[in-house]
């Protein structure tokens, strides 16, 4: 029965996303200590250092996880999208929206370039998810755009560089 | 010193400077009423800060910090909202206070011992120049080897109280820091074969990765906007025996005294910050003051006297180390440090001989801030609280299009932008699972100067380090710093936890009090 309990627990988002974050960090020392051994002696310290220090603690940190059988209470990211008084689906679906939203944004910084992607994005967010109205949505769109022009092109003479769709279109 | 204070003086109040610090006001009151608000403002100083005279952009920054700081106990109190990192312990009083119609009388008083704390503070940072200017001449290569380790092991060992998770990030933090080209040894590490990784990670788009971004989704995703007919009232009640107020505060002087002394000592820790300033003092106050172990979060005064005075003394102290050793006094000064090294100036000794009157400004800025702000905040608070009222989907994609945009500019380089993409996803996961952020940010920036002087360190004294007297002085003074800041923690988190008033959309706890914004 415990050992049920266990396995339910060591599987649950609880323990594995923090694995996840353990297996990075080990990952990263690792990684750093077996190079460390081609770096001069000067720039190994600080590296082994970490390793020194991170090791440790992260192994004290994934045994008091994996023993600890009672998950802890829920916050506002917890995967299972808990917060008291809100429905679960609402709240996996806004982390859903911002998520999708983000990427989109960046990729279409990457495609179209800032002084396109980043008004529109803006305004698309605002428009159809921050229910600003059209006014509202526009202006602070605007507001982004003559940030980027007024600000960064014409104050500070900002360079940028050469997104994807305009290079094959020519326009640069 | 007099003719630094003077040419100070002159430079500051020259047109480019005031004009910039005019330009920044709004944004600044704004910042102090929205949860991480002072980022995305830094953030985009710092894009610019290659471009613009040093003055500008200094005054720019350490006029919004201030400013912000003085309009943070606002929504704490009318909304139960604390606005940014350290108003934490002002909802615990500040918010019952306007629940039982005292709302004007909470912010006369946070008024009054914001201006008298944040006034302190940047005394004691003038009067500790000239004292600094000594002490550094004492300061060899183990002495600042030991400050930058120390600054990285206080700020992972008092972080939301979870040591061994402070501990394990800090090391995470050094680990990142060692990815790139290094000065000590002239090789580059860990780059992984990718050619944008010889340069390293950059400090801005950590930051917006790391903090930034995961906060604005956190609005989103919480989406607990604060309802409308509660401003209403909160709105009557707020300029109701605003005097009262100032003159209770005024009737504590010994308390808002010691809370101004305790928030610029904890704030002068390297690495520590205010944030950690304002609970100390909050807790010291709950234990000295006459029944307040009763009374404090239940609505008492002096909960909020307490706190605010520490809360503003602490932006003076935190300069202390920043500007004398070029060690960040709390995670916020990280960027002011790469705002001064993008305008050519090296933090550090430096600032305290040939940069001396940008450092006396710093004073300047403090002291003009409070006294610009508070005024602004008795006529005008309850109108600016709303901004704490903007509904999350409205204000998370306008910061997350200028923080990626200052992002960008910082550096120039198209791929900064997956580094903040890969922090975002590491920020939010860590700020799930409850793994303090603070210690990756001063790891990455103190992890330089901590390798240069800890070869340097090795070479020169060996063991004989610890034989040196400011050495051991230094150890001495660290230990008892970390180990009475850890005491008064776990104090407070019990007084957040068993104190927190029933409020919309914040909580207080043990994550909130690592916010480092």
């Amino acid at each position: 029965m415990r050992w049920r309990n266990l396995r339910t627990y060591w599987l649950s988002t609880e323990v594995l996303g923090e694995l996840l974050l353990i297996a990075l960090a080990f990952a990263l020392f690792g990684y750093l200590f077996v190079l460390s051994f081609d770096w001069p002696e000067a720039a190994r310290l600080l590296p082994r250092i970490a390793v020194i220090i991170g090791v440790p603690f992260g192994l004290v940190r994934l045994v008091v996880l994996l023993r600890r059988v009672r998950p802890s209470a829920a916050s506002v990211m917890d995967t299972s999208f808990r917060i008291e008084g809100q429905d679960p689906r609402a709240i996996a679906g806004r982390f859903v929206r911002i998520w999708t939203w983000l990427l989109a944004l960046y990729l279409g910084i990457w495609m179209l370039g800032f002084h396109f992607a980043l008004p529109v994005g803006t305004f698309i967010y605002l428009f159809r998810y921050g229910k600003a109205g059209w006014v509202w949505s526009v202006g602070l769109s605007v507001a982004i755009y003559a940030t980027i022009k007024l600000v960064y092109d014409v104050a500070l003479d900002a360079v940028w560089f050469d997104a994807v769709i305009p290079q094959w279109l020519g326009l640069v | 010193m007099l003719e630094a204070a003077i040419s100070a003086a002159q430079n500051l109040f020259s047109p480019g400077p005031l004009i910039g610090m005019a330009i920044v006001l709004p944004v600044a009151l704004a910042s102090g009423l929205i949860p991480a608000g002072g980022l995305p403002t830094t953030s985009v100083v710092l894009s610019f800060a290659g471009y613009i005279d040093p003055w500008i952009a200094m005054s720019i920054v350490v006029f919004s910090m201030a400013a912000g700081d003085i309009t943070e106990p606002v929504p704490a109190i009318l909304l139960g909202v604390p606005g940014a990192r350290s108003a934490q312990a002002t909802v615990l009083d500040g918010y019952p206070m306007a629940q039982r119609g005292l709302a004007g009388e909470a912010l006369g008083a946070s008024y009054t011992t914001t201006l008298v704390g944040g006034l302190f503070g940047g005394a004691v940072l003038l009067a500790v120049l000239p004292v600094g200017r000594e002490l550094l001449k004492l300061f060899g290569s183990s002495e600042f080897f030991l400050l930058s380790l120390m600054g990285i092991l206080a700020i992972a060992i008092i972080s939301a109280g979870a040591f061994v998770k402070g501990m394990l990030t800090a090391a995470f933090g050094i680990a990142i820091a060692s990815i790139g080209f290094t000065n000590v040894g002239g090789v580059v590490r860990a780059d992984m074969g990718i050619d944008f990784l010889w340069e390293g990670f950059g400090i801005v788009p950590i930051v917006i990765g790391l903090f930034a971004i995961p906060e604005a989704m956190d609005l989103v995703i919480g989406d607990t906007p604060v309802a409308r007919e509660r401003l209403d009232t909160m709105m009557k009640e707020a300029n109701k025996d605003v005097l009262r107020g100032m003159k209770v505060a005024l009737s504590h002087k010994w308390l808002m005294l010691r809370s101004s002394i305790i928030g610029t000592f904890v704030g002068a820790m390297p690495g520590v910050g205010g944030a950690t300033g304002h609970w100390i003092a909050y807790v010291q106050a709950r234990q000295t003051e006459k029944g307040a172990v009763d009374t404090f979060g239940k609505g008492d005064i002096r909960g909020v006297i307490a706190a605010d005075a520490a809360n503003n003394s602490s932006d003076g102290g935190v300069l202390i180390p920043t500007l004398v050793f070029g060690i960040p006094g709390a995670p916020g000064m990280v960027l002011v440090l790469a705002i001064l090294i993008l305008s050519g100036i090296t933090p550090g000794p430096p600032m305290l001989s040939t940069h001396l009157d940008l450092t006396i400004a710093m004073v300047y800025i403090i002291i003009l801030a409070n006294i610009i702000v508070v005024p602004i905040m008795l006529l005008l608070a309850p109108y600016l609280a709303r901004v704490s009222a903007v509904p999350p989907n409205i204000l998370a994609p306008i910061v997350i299009a200028v923080t990626t945009l200052a992002a960008y500019q910082a550096s120039r380089i198209l791929e900064d932008l997956l580094v903040v993409l890969a922090f975002a996803v590491l920020g939010v996961f860590m700020k799930r699972y409850g793994w303090p952020r603070p210690p990756i940010l001063i790891a990455v920036a103190l992890a330089p100067t901590l390798e240069r002087f800890m070869w340097i360190t090795v070479n020169t004294y060996g063991f004989g380090l610890f034989l040196r007297v400011q050495s051991l002085v230094l150890i001495a003074m660290m230990i008892a710093l970390v180990y009475m800041a850890l005491r008064v923690q776990s104090v407070a988190s019990e007084s957040a936890h068993t104190a927190v008033p029933d409020r919309p959309g914040s909580k207080v706890s043990e994550e909130s009090i690592e916010d480092p914004s």
